[in-house]
């Protein structure tokens, strides 16, 4: 597989901490989380083997173009129509959300809007370059932030304050009848693989089958993520202080300091780090949008320029822009739980559709 | 009505008398032996005269016969034949010599150039390492190349002449093994296209040779040294030359071109690393200190540690401006003087930059006009911009600063991140000559591909 696969993997696996997973698992942390991320983990792997192994099958291609080819038009149609609406959710609650934690953490004064509007210019002009560009800037990216992200994951780990006592409260509760919200909101940090479905365009991978090594690591890089991204916000602040924050890692992240550090509030690396993952993670999946929905859209050109993806992405800054404006927090939070459990259903869909496909380029 | 078709003489002649009659330094002369005449036209001022005699007036009156004389000519190695008038008076123009004998036109170059010195390095200084760069006449450039570069697959092919007015010599040089094939294509076909009345530089070439007509950074490296040319040519990249420039412009380049310096070749494995390293943090410094600086002492001072964060704020007391006008004014004198320092007479040079830097620097502390701080990064920021080697990306870097600057001052810290990835975006989504123009581990891909 190509290197730029598996950063898209990764992304999604830093990019959870933003989107409200860790404030869902936190609240169940006495429901049997640990049984919904081992849940969650085999499904979401599952999924991952079939999704991108299928893809593979037809290199160089899409998944509008597979789809377009091999399915009944009325289904293809409504089909790329939500599932393209779904990357654009899922940039949404990424940009939201941070959009709140700027407010939050380092700008209290500014206004959302232009907060927003900064947020989402950049994003636009990053998601209407052409497809291998956007992995390029992603490889950059990532290399600056990973190794300091990573740090200071270490850091929380070997941080005397961190109770272990506490971690041990939450695997008592392991074999609770877990919700069906916290599975979808733990598979959410390993979705990276869907944008296989565009990005397989340019990928261009020589193997057209996932190796298993490659996988089980990914599985196992999977497994410490998520348990990271859970329990260290339960080990810093306790069983039942972990509770009170909305974004549970940014507290969390306040709370380790450096000592020798030029910067010694770990917070500040820490949000300035996540600005460029969260863009970063905003950017390609409207990418990924953009490219799915242009697929189903007719072409308009105005003076030579294809305009629907710029009309398309206008229309979703207008919409997230104006949404700290419209929703609440609490309406926020209550939608990314149905959202994160549609995944799960939506997984199961999109896997069928491609085994359909691929059993369909078979039989011609 | 038969019209008896006019020789190529009787039509060329006319039009050369009627273009040079009034100029000063055009030669019009015949060659007369009593029985054989023949003419010869140039201008004197650009031909090579030494040359003049012995190739043409001598063997004239030796052979004292016409068809041997114009076989002797025709075998002349810098012989071009005669394509119609207007190319004959472009040829002219370019140190030709016209010769007419009978009915017949002959062309003979005989091009002389003033400045055939070599020049030394004076852009691109390495320590160790060549100390000569190239000159300002295309021939001699490309011996230059030749001696450093022996390969029989290195192709020098002329380009069209570039500019209605200036009419300048162009050649693309490259290694036909190495280079791709499509580039090559490319860059002919933009420089078939480009067409500006003058162009004298390479950096104008570059200009018209870009798509976009306002761009900030340099897509194609311009320089002067013969060993980074036969460095890029061993690398598959195409040479522009320009007549009369010691520059060429090398294409198709990546962000990092404009991070080496050749100095890199010549030093051990892990200094030259460090030399490496240290440009990145110059760059890192002269981007991001100013803006930095705004948005901690303006926005979060609770980034920096308490001693630091009060002693910014105490060297502050006396400045009666928010941070960012502070940073602006200095920059701004900074940038004035660099400026200044360029255009004046060397002689006056160390004045300026002792009145400006001493001076202006201690005063404005007094005057309580900037904090003692801000003076620290601004001399920062000076000599780390200047160590990125390609002047170009130095001076494009020295814009960009500001944009980062308004952003900051407008959104704080958050804004200089943000304008940090628009700047990677932009840099990603740029290209040169169809080749993207950032990308990490280039070396390693194209190796793949």
């Amino acid at each position: 597989m190509s290197r730029y696969f598996y950063y898209l993997v990764v992304l999604y696996m830093l990019a959870n901490v933003v989107a409200l997973v860790p404030r869902i698992l936190i609240q169940d942390r006495l429901n049997g989380t640990v049984m919904a991320l081992v849940i969650a983990i085999v499904l979401t792997m599952f999924y991952f083997y079939i999704f991108t192994n299928s893809m593979l099958k037809f290199p160089g291609k899409g998944q509008p173009e597979i789809v377009l080819t091999y399915t009944p038009k009325w289904f293809a149609f409504t089909y790329l129509f939500f599932v393209a609406i779904l990357y654009f959710c899922s940039a949404w609650f990424i940009l939201v959300s941070f959009i709140d934690i700027t407010n939050i953490f380092i700008n209290p004064e500014m206004p959302s809007f232009l907060i927003g509007a900064v947020f989402l210019a950049l994003v636009s002009f990053g998601a209407l370059m052409k497809t291998e560009k956007t992995l390029y800037a992603l490889e950059i990216v990532l290399l600056i932030s990973l190794p300091l992200i990573i740090a200071i994951f270490f850091k929380a780990y070997f941080n005397q304050l961190l109770s272990w006592d506490a971690i041990k409260v939450v695997f008592i509760h392991s074999f609770e009848k877990p919700s069906i919200s916290t599975i979808g909101a733990a598979s959410y940090s390993m979705i990276g693989f869907y944008f296989i479905s565009i990005y397989n365009r340019v990928l261009k991978p020589k193997v057209n089958k996932l190796k298993l090594i490659p996988f089980l690591l990914l599985g196992i890089l999977a497994t410490v993520n998520i348990f990271t991204s859970f329990l260290i916000p339960i080990g810093f602040n306790g069983v039942d202080g972990s509770e009170n924050y909305i974004y549970p890692w940014f507290s969390t992240a306040d709370s380790i300091r450096m000592e020798f550090g030029f910067i010694e509030r770990v917070l500040f690396i820490f949000l300035l780090l996540y600005i460029g993952i969260s863009i970063s993670t905003a950017t390609i999946t409207c990418h990924v949008g953009v490219e799915t929905l242009k697929s189903i859209l007719p072409k308009k050109k105005w003076k030579g320029i294809a305009m629907v993806p710029s009309m398309i992405l206008l229309v979703f800054s207008v919409f997230t822009i104006s949404s700290p404006y419209l929703f609440s927090q609490v309406h926020i939070f209550d939608f990314s739980k149905f959202y994160f459990s549609l995944l799960l259903l939506v997984g199961a869909i999109s896997c069928s559709v491609l085994l359909y496909a691929v059993r369909r380029s078979k039989s011609k | 009505m038969f019209q008896k078709k006019k020789s190529d003489v009787e039509r060329v002649k006319p039009l050369i008398e009627s273009n040079f009659k009034s100029t000063q330094d055009v030669n019009f002369q015949t060659l007369n032996t009593g029985k054989e005449k023949a003419e010869i036209i140039y201008i004197s001022t650009i031909v090579d005269q030494s040359q003049i005699h012995d190739l043409f007036y001598r063997p004239f009156f030796e052979y004292a016969n016409l068809e041997k004389f114009e076989s002797y000519v025709q075998s002349l190695p810098y012989y071009k034949s005669f394509v119609d008038e207007q190319e004959t008076i472009k040829e002219m123009l370019h140190g030709t010599v016209v010769l007419l004998i009978q009915d017949e036109v002959h062309l003979v170059g005989l091009r002389h150039q003033e400045n055939t010195a070599v020049l030394d390095a004076s852009v691109e200084t390495t320590i160790i390492g060549p100390q000569k760069a190239l000159s300002e006449d295309i021939n001699t450039n490309i011996n230059l190349i030749r001696h450093r570069y022996h390969e029989k697959s290195l192709k020098i092919e002329n380009a069209p002449n570039i500019g209605s007015k200036s009419n300048i010599e162009v050649a693309v040089v490259y290694d036909a093994e190495k280079v791709d094939a499509k580039v090559v294509e490319e860059v002919q076909k933009k420089l078939d296209k480009a067409n500006r009345p003058i162009v004298q530089s390479a950096g104008e070439l570059h200009r018209a040779l870009t798509n976009k007509k306002k761009r900030l950074f340099p897509t194609m490296l311009v320089t002067e040294r013969p060993d980074r040319i036969a460095y890029n040519l061993s690398q598959g990249k195409i040479i522009i030359m320009i007549e009369g420039l010691p520059f060429v412009l090398i294409a198709p380049t990546v962000f990092f071109d404009f991070m080496s310096s050749m100095e890199d070749f010549y030093q051990p494995y892990w200094v030259s690393k460090f030399l490496l390293s240290l440009r990145y943090l110059g760059l890192g410094i002269s981007l991001f200190l100013p803006s930095a600086y705004v948005g901690v002492t303006s926005y979060n001072p609770e980034v920096l540690r308490i001693q630091l964060a009060f002693s910014i704020a105490g060297s502050r007391v006396p400045v009666p401006y928010p941070s960012y006008l502070e940073v602006l004014f200095m920059l701004l004198m900074m940038e004035m003087l660099t400026e200044a320092s360029i255009r004046l007479p060397k002689t006056i040079g160390s004045t300026a930059t002792t009145v400006g830097g001493l001076i202006l620097g201690q005063a404005a502390t007094e005057a309580g006009l900037v904090s003692n701080i801000m003076i620290i990064i601004v001399a920062a920021v000076a000599i780390s911009n200047f160590i990125i080697p390609i002047n170009e990306m130095s001076f494009a870097m020295r814009v960009m600063k500001y944009i980062l600057l308004a952003l900051t001052t407008f959104t704080g810290l958050i804004g200089l991140v943000i304008g940090t990835i628009a700047l990677i975006y932009y840099l990603v989504s740029l290209d040169s000559v169809g080749h993207p123009y950032l990308k990490l581990f280039y070396g390693e891909s194209k190796q793949q591909s």
